[in-house]
């Protein structure tokens, strides 16, 4: 498939902010897809603008391909040598992806690439596969704080053409963008209608039309677009409370689709903090062994006497979870967060008892790239857990075997 | 700049090892922190890379929430066409596999990235469009572990550096002389650079070597031979100095007594204990590698006389004494044994004087 080259990319101011934003209240580094329409845009010869009025009618007649981007999605959908996870949504069909991370060059490393080569030689190749590069500078000196360049990636060439970005504002500048606006709805078209009578052609429905009506009755839910026809004219106040009926379904529809996104966000997480409290709560050996035992991975921080709570930084060693006694006489606090793209972030305080002392451990539960092989939603967390003795009786704290 | 922090456990663990064993001396430029809210720790770092007698600067993008993760690596801003992920590799199953708590990985990880990187300059210098360039490359391109640079800028003039290994079978493989040569656009003699390993700097100055000239219509092929051959005799003649300067010290045996220290595999340094009446000091030899034709340099330090910090007590090096080099070397034994009879007693004089100063 030939990539066809575009000429620029646009991208709306708050859609900018909101990328810029996403990525400066991140942690980590992020990895996202980019969605949007390509549109040719012919320049305009009307204006109301006096200045230009009188300059106009020299513009070329020859048009522009822009890329215009209308919004994001943070996750994760490449491996570390830049293959596109299984996961991968195929539909929609993204216009291209980003990266942003901290305190780098801005230029695209050698996964970057791999990643945009893979999108545009996946099955669906991606075109135009775009790819836009966020970072912030090495030094803190920089007077900005801020980077981005956006990339075209050429299939044909391997190589990475950097466009310009023209950030989409009210104005007559930007006129062209709204003239061409189409929405991109999935809703079918109606059939033609004039003036409430039925179109002569009524009678040769094609099979075109009949695919079209079947796709329109499916999104009314019942109510046959032809009685639609009847909410034009004399006899319309009959059929409102219909239609009310038929947007009160709808909400409905919608608000149980939100409610079932809510219950397996939270499955989801459960299964990330579900073990640690079973550990917590394990009084008997055998059930806190055969956690001992689970793939749980836990990355230690500093085991100190009186350490802070918020203190994370000093990572000094990290071990399998069966690796851990826990000792009756420690005091933990878990905090466990799922630090999910989907999920945002969340917080769970749980002290738990072991033996007559209030035990805490405070950690942080983060899913980890690596280890994302088959599912996005459902990938094997990495629990950071600090220990800490609040002295409570001043014996024994949580520890932990570094093999 | 080095900030305060340190890198996290796992991947100091990988850096230590990549410092340490790279058959190659890597060093690290920079490390600094990527983290948000970590920043005393380190996960990010630019390292040099010999490659083609210069050096290759990446860096190395690690994250530090994820310490668990692969490492990304971003070029040079002059090698961005080099995707060393393109095709089907073993590094992609590296990364994709990668275990963190293997200390070698990350030295894995470059090792390969430079051999995909000397592959990538090879093919870069091939796509040169210019005749005597590829000619060139013809000749020489079965000769073993030669590196190619092209060196491409907006200031930069366009060039091609070769960097040959020429090994010299003789004197065992630590004897190795990279040729690095540069190669204009204009039909000009290339310019050439000698480039020798620290272990041959010991008995071999690199800097006296005079190239035999490059003649018009030469190529590389007919050069590096002749050039080979002449290195050859030097080294050679290197080593049969090594031997002369060996005879020398054991020619100053029988005047000094035996060394209390001499270096057995170069010859180019000894000392001896000497004694002038009562004053005991000690006589360092630095014999030079065009030894005999100019003398040893020689330093006297005192037994008996230390500066107020305890050390004890050196005088100037001392090389402007007569000398011939077509004595025998029993003779320059000798002549260097009255010289320093002369020089004990200045040199114990100086010392006293110093220590009344105190």
């Amino acid at each position: 498939m030939a990539d066809t080259p575009i000429d620029k990319i646009a991208i709306s101011g708050p859609t900018l902010a909101s990328l810029i934003q996403r990525f400066s209240s991140s942690s980590g580094p992020l990895d996202g897809l980019l969605f949007g329409h390509v549109s040719l845009l012919s320049p305009s010869t009307l204006s109301d603008d006096d200045a230009s009025s009188t300059t106009t009618t020299t513009t070329s007649t020859s048009q522009t391909r822009i890329a215009t981007i209308t919004s994001f999605i943070s996750l994760p959908f490449s491996s570390p040598s830049g293959h596109l996870l299984p996961s991968f949504p195929s539909s929609p069909s993204p216009l291209g992806w980003f990266s942003a991370r901290r305190r780098s060059p801005l230029r695209p490393s050698m996964r970057e690439f791999s990643v945009s080569q893979s999108l545009s030689s996946s099955p669906i190749p991606l075109s135009p596969c775009l790819f836009l590069l966020l970072a912030s500078p090495i030094h803190d000196h920089a007077i900005h704080t801020h980077e981005y360049r956006a990339y075209q990636f050429s299939a044909s060439a391997e190589s990475f053409n950097p466009k310009s970005i023209d950030i989409v504002n009210i104005g007559p500048g930007f006129r062209g963008h709204y003239g061409a606006f189409s929405p991109n709805s999935p809703f079918p078209a109606l059939p033609c209608v004039v003036g409430g009578s039925v179109m002569i052609e009524d009678e040769k429905e094609g099979e075109e039309e009949l695919v079209e009506r079947r796709q329109l009755d499916l999104c009314a839910e019942g109510f046959e677009v032809r009685r639609l026809r009847r909410l034009m004219g004399s006899g319309a106040a009959n059929y409102t409370a219909e239609l009310e009926d038929l947007y009160g379904k709808m909400l409905a529809k919608v608000e149980n689709l939100a409610r079932q996104v809510e219950l397996s966000s939270a499955k989801v997480f459960e299964q990330g903090i579900g073990r640690v409290i079973q550990l917590a709560s394990a009084s008997s050996l055998n059930d806190r062994e055969e956690f001992l035992q689970s793939d749980f991975v836990a990355t230690f921080c500093k085991v100190g006497e009186d350490l802070p709570f918020n203190n994370l930084s000093d990572c000094h060693f990290t071990t399998p979870l069966k690796d851990i006694f826990v000792t009756p006489t420690s005091l933990c606090v878990i905090h466990v967060r799922g630090n999910n793209g989907l999920l945002g972030t969340s917080t769970l305080l749980l002290p738990f008892t072991l033996g007559d002392l209030k035990p805490f451990v405070t950690g942080k539960c983060m899913y980890a790239k690596d280890t994302c092989k088959e599912k996005m939603a459902l990938r094997t967390p990495i629990i950071n857990i600090e220990v800490c003795d609040r002295g409570l009786g001043g014996s024994g704290s949580l520890k932990s075997v570094n093999r | 700049m080095a900030s305060d922090g340190v890198p996290p456990p796992l991947i100091a663990a990988q850096l230590n090892y990549l410092l340490s064993h790279f058959p190659l001396s890597v060093k690290v430029e920079q490390m600094w922190s990527g983290s948000k809210y970590y920043p005393g720790v380190l996960d990010r770092f630019t390292i040099a890379i010999p490659y083609c007698l210069d050096v290759v600067k990446w860096d190395v993008i690690y994250n530090v929430e994820s310490p668990m993760s692969a490492p990304d690596v971003i070029f040079g801003p002059d090698d961005e066409n080099f995707h060393p992920l393109s095709a089907k590799s073993k590094t992609d199953s590296l990364l994709d596999d990668w275990n963190s708590r293997d200390p070698t990985r990350l030295m894995a990880l470059i090792q390969q990235l430079r051999d995909r990187y000397v592959e990538y300059q090879k093919k870069r210098v091939a796509e040169v469009d210019d005749d005597r360039l590829k000619f060139e490359i013809s000749t020489i391109v079965f000769r073993e572990g030669i590196e190619m640079h092209m060196s491409s800028g907006a200031e930069k003039p366009e060039e091609v550096r070769f960097a040959v290994p020429l090994a010299d079978m003789n004197i065992d493989k630590m004897v190795m002389y990279p040729v690095g040569r540069k190669y204009g656009s204009a039909p000009s003699a290339p310019r050439l650079k000698l480039v020798s390993t620290s272990e041959l700097k010991a008995f071999f100055s690199i800097e006296d070597v005079k190239l035999p000239s490059w003649s018009d219509g030469m190529c590389m092929a007919e050069y590096l031979p002749h050039l080979e051959e002449f290195l050859e005799k030097q080294i050679l003649e290197a080593v049969s100095l090594i031997d002369v300067r060996r005879r020398f010290i054991e020619a100053l045996a029988p005047l000094f007594g035996r060394p209390l220290e001499a270096d057995p595999v170069f010859c180019r340094k000894a000392t001896f204990l000497a004694s002038s009446g009562v004053f005991t000091f000690l006589v360092h030899f630095m014999i030079p590698t065009q030894f005999p034709k100019l003398p040893p340099t020689l330093m006297l330090q005192s037994s008996q006389h230390l500066n107020s910090q305890g050390v004890p007590l050196k005088s100037l090096p001392l090389s402007d004494y007569p000398w011939s080099p077509r004595w025998d070397v029993s003779l320059m034994a000798e002549r260097i044994f009255e010289v320093l009879a002369d020089e004990a007693l200045n040199f114990k004089r100086c010392c006293n004087e110093s220590q009344l100063q105190h």
